[in-house]
Formats: structure tokens, C-alpha cells, sequence
């Protein structure tokens, strides 16, 4: 499923339009919202990672399990954390490492369980072992029977200076 | 001191998974009449900005509104609504400078609520008594009048 994704990300982001919106989280709300049809709930055939354009290097896409386990079906090129680079193997939240932009912004996943809706997030953390200040969203996607099934994220962040002799605690 | 990556990862809530915000932003939607939760923002500007961008989407709502949910250690909650727009009303305007001609036209309450610090006036002055005045009279007379006495006295014991 990672390949198929990557796949087409391969084609949509050569053929994206640029949306209007100029904020991440913005542009996959409004994905979000656009993948209603009728009173049906956003479903992973509706909202792909396709369907993001360019944004798809800053997006990832959660499997969740039965059993209160998410994994990564698709993490974006700028997402991937560099012990995970050249490794094709499904990944589990719960292996990300979490100085990682990845990391921060996917631990929060069973809020959006949770609440069934979408939750945008930022903050400071960590990336590369450099500080970032960072927004992210996280967006349900439904199967039939109104479970859910997938999350979709999307993150973006710049670095931010860690002043020296700024005390931290 | 803590590492700085421990610090910013508490400050930022990696640890301990899933931490639940103590205060979130949530937007909610106007669904006949029902407020239905939409989406929920972690940040105030950001929320506001979800709100507004929902009533100028296609699917506009009945309405939208950004409540602040306060959740105590408890479990219980407090909210308040933040922004709220309703088509036909008129967007909710920023706070303006109130002028300062009208601020001194307006009269002030009978009753306000007070404190320690606050008064609207200074502390009126306590009057000293009038016969304050006549007995310093006498003490400077009667000074006067024993310096008067002991200067005789001694000249007449020179003598």
C-alpha cells in the first residue's frame, strides 16, 4: 500500500493545482471537508494522498488496527525519519521515533479517534535534532460502517533558535 | 538543568502519549438546531481561522462558533464562546478605543467593586482639631514666659 501511494503521489504532485488556501492544515481541512459526500463521513477512497497535490511530501496516512495500533501506510519524503529511510517495511507510531517532526505530530492519534473529528496541533519539538516550531493536523477517515479506519496527517514546521544561556527549566 | 530535548519534547507533549490538551479551541457548526463539534484547534487564532474559513466554504453551515474548553484535573470543564458568526448577522467586529469625550460623559456606577488598592479618590485628609492650634498657643507662651522668669531670677541672684 506504501508503494501504490508513493506511486501516485508520483503522478498527482507533477498535475497538482495550487489551491488558494495558503496554510497546510487549512488546504487539508478543506480536503477533508470536500470528501464529505452527502451525509456520508470522509473515506479513504475519497481523500487520498493524491489528492493533497504538493502537500504529499508533508503528509502521511495511519492505518488503524483493531487492536489500538496505528501504522504508517504512506509517510511523505520530508517526514521520513532518517533511521527510516530506504525501508520499505509498515511502520508503527509506536516505533517513531519521537524527536522526530513524524513523531510529534502522529503520537496524538487516538485523540482524533477519540473525538471523531479533525485536531490541529502545533508547538515545539524537535527534528533532526534541531528545534522546530511546528502545526499539524490530523484528519478521520471513515469505512462504511462509521469506524475509523485511516488517519491522514499533515505537518509543516521551520526552525526556530535555541539561544544560549536561555534557561530551559 | 534538563537536557534541552527533554524540555522542549515535555513543553511540546511527546511525552506521555496522547496527552489531552488542558485547553482546546473547539469550532463548532450550527446543524439545525444543534451546535455540532467540526474540528478542534489546539491554538485560538488558529481556531478563529477555521471558523471562518468553514462559513466561506461551499458547504457553509447554519452558523459557527469557537468555543475555549477548559478541562480541570477533575474532569470537569469550563467553556466559553470565543467567535461567533451567524449568516444575516453582522460579522462580529473588533474591539474599538472607546473615546475618551464619551468615557467622560459616561457616569460613573453607584456601585463598584472595590478593593484595597482601587479608590476613586485620594484618602481625605483627617482635620486636626481647632484647639490644637490654642494649645501650642500656650505652651510657646508659657515657654516664653519661664525663659522670661529664670533670665530675672538669675540676674537677681548675680546680684
Amino acid at each position: 500500500m506504501l508503494q501504490d501511494h508513493q506511486g501516485a503521489i508520483a503522478t498527482s504532485v507533477a498535475q497538482s493545482a495550487p489551491l488558494a488556501e495558503q496554510r497546510l492544515v487549512l488546504r487539508i481541512l478543506t480536503l477533508w471537508r470536500a470528501a464529505h459526500i452527502g451525509e456520508t463521513l470522509p473515506q479513504p477512497a475519497a481523500m487520498t494522498v493524491a489528492a493533497t497535490g504538493d502537500d504529499a511530501h508533508n503528509v502521511y496516512l495511519l492505518e488503524i488496527g483493531a487492536a489500538e495500533e496505528a501504522r504508517f501506510a504512506y509517510i511523505g519524503e520530508t517526514l521520513l525519519p532518517r533511521p527510516w529511510r530506504g525501508v520499505e517495511a509498515s511502520r508503527s507510531v509506536a516505533d517513531c521515533p519521537r524527536d522526530t517532526i513524524l513523531g510529534l505530530a502522529s503520537t496524538h492519534w487516538h485523540e482524533i479517534v477519540e473525538r471523531r473529528v479533525p485536531v490541529t496541533r502545533g508547538g515545539i519539538g524537535w527534528h533532526n535534532a534541531a528545534p522546530v516550531l511546528y502545526r499539524a493536523i490530523m484528519v478521520p477517515l471513515f469505512d462504511a460502517g462509521g469506524t475509523i479506519s485511516a488517519i491522514m496527517g499533515a505537518v509543516n514546521w521551520r526552525p526556530v533558535e535555541v539561544q544560549d544561556g536561555t534557561p530551559v527549566d | 538543568m534538563a537536557p534541552r530535548s527533554t524540555s522542549l519534547a515535555r513543553q511540546s507533549g511527546v511525552e506521555g502519549r496522547g496527552v489531552p490538551m488542558l485547553r482546546a479551541y473547539e469550532i463548532q457548526r450550527l446543524s439545525g438546531t444543534r451546535w455540532v463539534l467540526d474540528s478542534v484547534s489546539d491554538e485560538k487564532d488558529v481556531a478563529i481561522t477555521v471558523a471562518k474559513s468553514l462559513m466561506q466554504s461551499g458547504r457553509a453551515p447554519g452558523g459557527v462558533r469557537v468555543m475555549a474548553v477548559q478541562t480541570k484535573p477533575d474532569g470537569d470543564f469550563s467553556q466559553i464562546t470565543l467567535y461567533r458568526c451567524m449568516p444575516g448577522e453582522p460579522p462580529p467586529a473588533e474591539p474599538a478605543p472607546r473615546p475618551k469625550a464619551e468615557a467622560k460623559a459616561e457616569p460613573k456606577p453607584e456601585t463598584v467593586h472595590r478593593d484595597f488598592k482601587h479608590s476613586d479618590g485620594p484618602p481625605p485628609v483627617p482635620q486636626k482639631p481647632k484647639s490644637g492650634h490654642l494649645m501650642l498657643s500656650l505652651k510657646i507662651a508659657f515657654g516664653v514666659g519661664f525663659a522670661v522668669v529664670a533670665f530675672e531670677l538669675l540676674r537677681i541672684l548675680s546680684r
